[in-house]
């Protein structure tokens, strides 16, 4: 018999091909859910494209399919988990423990050997089928040689993905003493943190008044290897940007959490097979969390179901999600179910916590509310109104196709820029003088319920320190109409709140619209021209006061766009703003009233009782119309006049307020309650009827009009 | 010689080992008795280097054993439930015993399979008990380790099978360095093969004795006399263990040497006696009862 002594080296090299071999089955079920994912979804998302469009596709294409591939994404995640339950799942069996770890063979070779096949048996597959996924690509037409970097840094990227999420599913199953605990500290490793940051959030949006979500994370990647990565992705997949934080960040995590688990393998008790947790000191922690939390959840959802969204549904919430979560987890934990009632005092202590988690925010103990800097601790603010940028969305510009995608989800004439965008430009926008925005803040603290005259004002306190805080104030234009005046001074605010005023001096198309119909007319410029209108407007602008939109309304709005494909936003053009006028008239353009076009109007009149957001509905929604031409049965309930009278139109023009065209709140016009007018138009550019809704400026309904308020006192009762 | 010192082993709440301390000296079968829960497989899974001792040390060949490769060499491990990889057969076993034990015999390994009829085509999920241990047994003798430690291995061996794995043990002793150690709650499973002996009862090791050193010191004589009062005066100077009296015959269980009883009987003229061999169950009885153990519950 002859010795046959193996190096090491040798040994692990055999040890791990002959792991492989033994669960190649599963690096089959990787490589068929890989398929799908990769290759497959390439192709049907590129004939799906090109079945769309007649535009060749873009170079950046798989690059940018690549970064959002949801599926890929989930599969890695999977696949990382199934992965470490297989490789390191034998420690949960007796018999299985006996056999390897009486093996000569030592604790961190059997741990390495079997760490990486986990590793082989997915990024073999992957590797093989992002190439091929690539090659699908081109054989449809993707030409991607100017991406070839980028593509093959993101299939390294995604490969490191797999190895950290591994990692974690690794620890947890280490951490674990069973298949079912290994379920519970895999979901709790990868998602405590997320649910966590969640929740917090959640917290915060319902019970603090003057919360803004800014998207920022309270922990980076809300502490979880799952999120961390995705971020990353997002970042590189959109921009192509990977900056020196994250990479470290992704480094340092490749190389910790293996030398964790690997350190868990080592230390592992080989008798914890068939406990709970193979560490006990992990399983205090994890249900506390998780008990607390799910306390905490279920009372958010029962308080959401509730009517009036009652504390007792908050409160008796979180004291049965704690009671039945912490039942759930001694069961898992212990693996016994006669074991659900256990540590009963644990139970009591998270039940506890839960609730007064929940108290710091439905009482806000922390003063959040009430918290205002004062002017020494400010460097400076950003601030934005929503009662001054009510209906035209004038601080972000579109693409034509973003445009487009907005009108597909009706969002177009409203706030469609996220609350981080919003952020972003509020943390730029410095204004210096912060006493109008504290004192503006300081009157919202009195205001305690909401009505039709309040609006939002979001403020950006940037503190000497450099911390910048948000946060979001309920305020009336009505009560604070010096400070909004102060305010809408500042060169700083105008030029966020109006971008044209930044915009450079490259000849655009300019367009004309009357702010009633989608009709334009073009202005042909030649670039000294355009210059002349572009600084004129902009000077015209800068001067625009709150009086000014208090007392007059725009009679046309420009547009100036980039190139082809892009949307632009209307900017108001005032009567008082001659220069401009006058410019356009030079340059061909007739200005009419399109009031003077009123030709039929319909009013609606109906009695107020309190002031109530539903006094502002134009007049076929107030009477529960949608179809034009259903305006011809007006619903008894509401007082309804028709006219065409060529006199009482005459009247009715000089007191009418647009509800559309108007950018300010329409509190500030002051408006009288209950009246609607739905009126009747010609185009003088296109001829094409357009009907467009109103409301009668206060103090001034005409006399033949009062008819209907009394009409309405006779209907009442 | 595997040195076990003054170890120790905690499960949650439960001590299994509780600091026992003894060795197994080369050459030798150990027999390792003790109930159901006496720590038996414990202490054989500290031995080979699957739990880490909470308490004390154990060597194998003045080598710690566990987590270190050249003493887990000396030690071929057959635990109570044996494991095979799934849809392995023995061939696969085998090629992987090759790699990780470097003197694990292949051709002997074929001879022996192909003795006791085991079907290498088939796989090993599908055999019986019975021949998963014979498998073991038979890869652990050729896995060419100086020790093997057995935990049960002939619970549910049919006595045919036993004999054949006693045969094998003693076949390799004497054919090279071969220490088996067999652990069992059955004394009468051991008692023809066993030369040292521990004894084990709620992780504590009660005795650990040499087999032959025990027997020199205590034995069993049945014996007629003619008169009563004979009988008294031979055994009024021994050390009695036991005395049985039937009618007339008396069998007596006596520490002590054998002239010492021999003498003592002869002394009297008794109309008949004879020594008779003792078992290791008897043996174990005087010696526990020394201790003041009741070894009906010690031994079940």
């Amino acid at each position: 018999m002859i010795s046959k002594k193996l190096s090491a080296r040798k040994l692990f090299e055999r040890l791990l091909a002959q792991e492989c071999l033994r669960n190649i089955w599963a690096g089959g079920i990787f490589t068929i859910a890989l398929i799908f994912a990769l290759p497959v979804s390439v192709a049907l998302d590129l004939g799906q494209y090109m079945q769309e469009t007649s535009v060749s596709i873009p170079e950046s294409f798989l690059l940018e399919f690549m970064s959002r591939n949801e599926w890929l994404y989930l599969m890695i995640f999977i696949m990382a988990a199934a992965a470490a339950l297989l490789e390191f799942g034998y420690l949960f069996s007796r018999s299985k423990v006996d056999f390897y770890h009486s093996l000569p063979i030592s604790r961190g070779m059997q741990f390495w050997y079997r760490y990486l096949t986990g590793f082989v048996l997915f990024a073999v597959p992957y590797v093989i089928l992002y190439g091929s996924a690539v090659l699908v690509g081109i054989a449809h037409g993707a030409i991607i040689v100017g991406y070839m970097k980028e593509l093959a840094l993101l299939a390294f990227l995604y490969l490191v993905f797999y190895w950290i999420f591994y990692s974690v599913s690794a620890i947890a199953v280490l951490l674990a003493g069973s298949y079912l605990s290994s379920i519970i500290t895999l979901l709790f490793l990868h998602f405590a943190g997320p649910v966590f940051c969640a929740l917090f959030r959640e917290c915060q949006s319902l019970f603090f008044q003057t919360y803004v979500d800014t998207g920022r994370p309270l922990l980076y990647g809300d502490g979880s290897a799952v999120t961390i990565c995705l971020e990353v992705l997002n970042r590189y997949g959109t921009t192509g940007y990977y900056d020196v934080f994250s990479t470290l960040l992704l480094f340092g995590m490749a190389v910790l959490l293996p030398a964790a688990a690997s350190a868990l393998f080592l230390k592992r008790p080989a008798e914890k097979t068939g406990c709970g947790l193979a560490y006990p000191a992990a399983g205090p922690v994890i249900s506390f969390l998780t008990v607390t939390m799910i306390g905490v959840m279920t009372g958010i959802f029962l308080r959401s179901m509730s009517y009036n969204n009652s504390d007792f549904w908050l409160y008796l919430g979180i004291v049965a999600g704690c009671i039945i979560m912490h039942c759930i987890m001694q069961m898992v934990l212990q693996l016994d179910f006669r074991a659900f009632f256990n540590h009963r005092l644990s139970m009591m202590i998270c039940t506890g916590c839960a609730v007064i988690f929940m108290c710091i925010f439905r009482f806000d103990l922390t003063g959040f509310d009430t918290w205002l800097p004062s002017e020494a601790e400010l460097d400076s603010a950003g601030v934005s109104l929503s009662q001054l940028e009510y209906y035209r969305n004038y601080i972000k510009e579109y693409t034509q196709e973003e445009y487009e995608k907005m009108l597909d989800q009706e969002t177009v004439f409203s706030y469609s820029y996220t609350n981080q965008e919003l952020c972003s430009i509020l943390s730029q926008m410095n204004l210096k003088n912060v006493q109008p925005i504290l004192r503006m803040a300081e009157k919202s603290m009195e205001i305690e319920k909401w009505d039709d005259d309040c609006g939002t004002m979001v403020v950006c306190f940037r503190l000497k320190n450099g911390r910048s805080v948000y946060r979001c104030y309920t305020v009336k234009i009505t009560d604070s109409f010096a400070e909004c005046s102060e305010i809408f001074a500042m060169d700083r605010y105008k030029e966020s709140l109006y971008p044209v005023l930044t915009r450079g001096e490259e000849n655009c198309t300019v367009w004309i619209n009357n702010g009633f119909s989608e009709n334009k007319m073009k202005l042909s410029l030649d670039d000294a021209q355009y210059i002349t209108l572009l600084r004129t407007y902009k000077r015209e602008l800068k001067d625009l006061t709150m009086e000014t939109m208090c007392s007059e309304e725009p009679v046309l709005y420009l547009e100036f766009a980039q190139s082809q494909n892009d949307y632009y936003n209307s900017y108001p053009v005032y009567p008082s703003f001659r220069h401009t006028l006058t410019l356009l008239k030079g340059y061909g353009y007739e200005q009419t009233s399109v009031y003077d076009s009123i030709y039929k109007a319909r009013i609606l009149y109906e009695e107020q009782s309190e002031m109530d957001s539903e006094s502002y509905l134009t007049g076929s929604e107030a009477a529960g119309f949608t179809e034009w031409d259903d305006l011809s049965s007006a619903s008894s309930q509401y007082n309804t006049l028709w006219t065409e009278d060529e006199k009482q139109l005459e009247v009715l023009k000089s007191c009418l307020v647009s509800a559309m065209a108007s950018n300010i709140n329409l509190t500030l016009k002051s408006v009288e309650p209950g009246f609607h007018v739905t009126a009747y138009m010609t185009d003088t550019e296109t001829g094409e009827e357009m009907v467009s809704d109103f409301f009668i400026e206060k103090g001034k309904v005409p006399d033949f009009l009062e008819k209907l308020k009394t009409k309405a006192g006779q209907n009442v009762g | 010689m595997i040195d076990v010192r003054n170890v120790s082993k905690c499960f949650e709440n439960t001590l299994a080992v509780d600091r026992v301390s003894f060795q197994i000296k080369e050459g030798a079968v150990f027999g390792l008795i003790g109930i159901n829960g006496s720590g038996k497989s414990s202490l054989l899974r500290l031995m080979s280097g699957i739990y880490r001792a909470d308490e004390g040390v154990i060597l194998v060949d003045d080598q710690q054993v566990f987590d270190h490769v050249p003493a887990k060499k000396k030690i071929f491990y057959i635990s109570d439930e044996q494991y095979f990889f799934e849809n392995a057969t023995l061939v696969d076993m085998r090629n992987y015993y090759r790699m990780i034990y470097e003197d694990f015999d292949s051709g002997r390994y074929d001879r022996m399979v192909r003795d006791v009829e085991l079907d290498p085509s088939k796989k090993i999920h599908t055999y019986s008990k019975g021949m998963r241990k014979q498998l073991s047994m038979i890869a652990g003798v050729c896995a060419g380790t100086k020790y093997m430690l057995c935990d049960e291995t002939f619970d549910g061996l049919d006595p045919v099978m036993r004999q054949m794995v006693k045969n094998l043990l003693a076949y390799e002793m004497t054919h090279r360095e071969f220490t088996p150690v067999i652990a069992s709650h059955n004394m009468r499973e051991l008692e023809d093969i066993c030369d040292h002996v521990g004894l084990l009862y709620k992780g504590g090791m009660l005795l650990s004795r040499d087999v032959e050193d025990m027997k020199l010191h205590i034995h069993k004589a049945q014996c007629v006399f003619r008169e009563e009062e004979d009988a008294q005066k031979a055994f009024e100077e021994l050390e009695l263990v036991s005395h049985e009296c039937r009618g007339s015959l008396h069998t007596v269980t006596v520490r002590g040497h054998r002239e010492q009883l021999v003498s003592a009987i002869t002394a009297q003229n008794p109309v008949f006696y004879e020594i008779l061999p003792l078992s290791l169950e008897e043996i174990f009885i005087s010696e526990t009862e020394v201790a003041g153990y009741d070894i009906k519950k010690i031994i079940g």
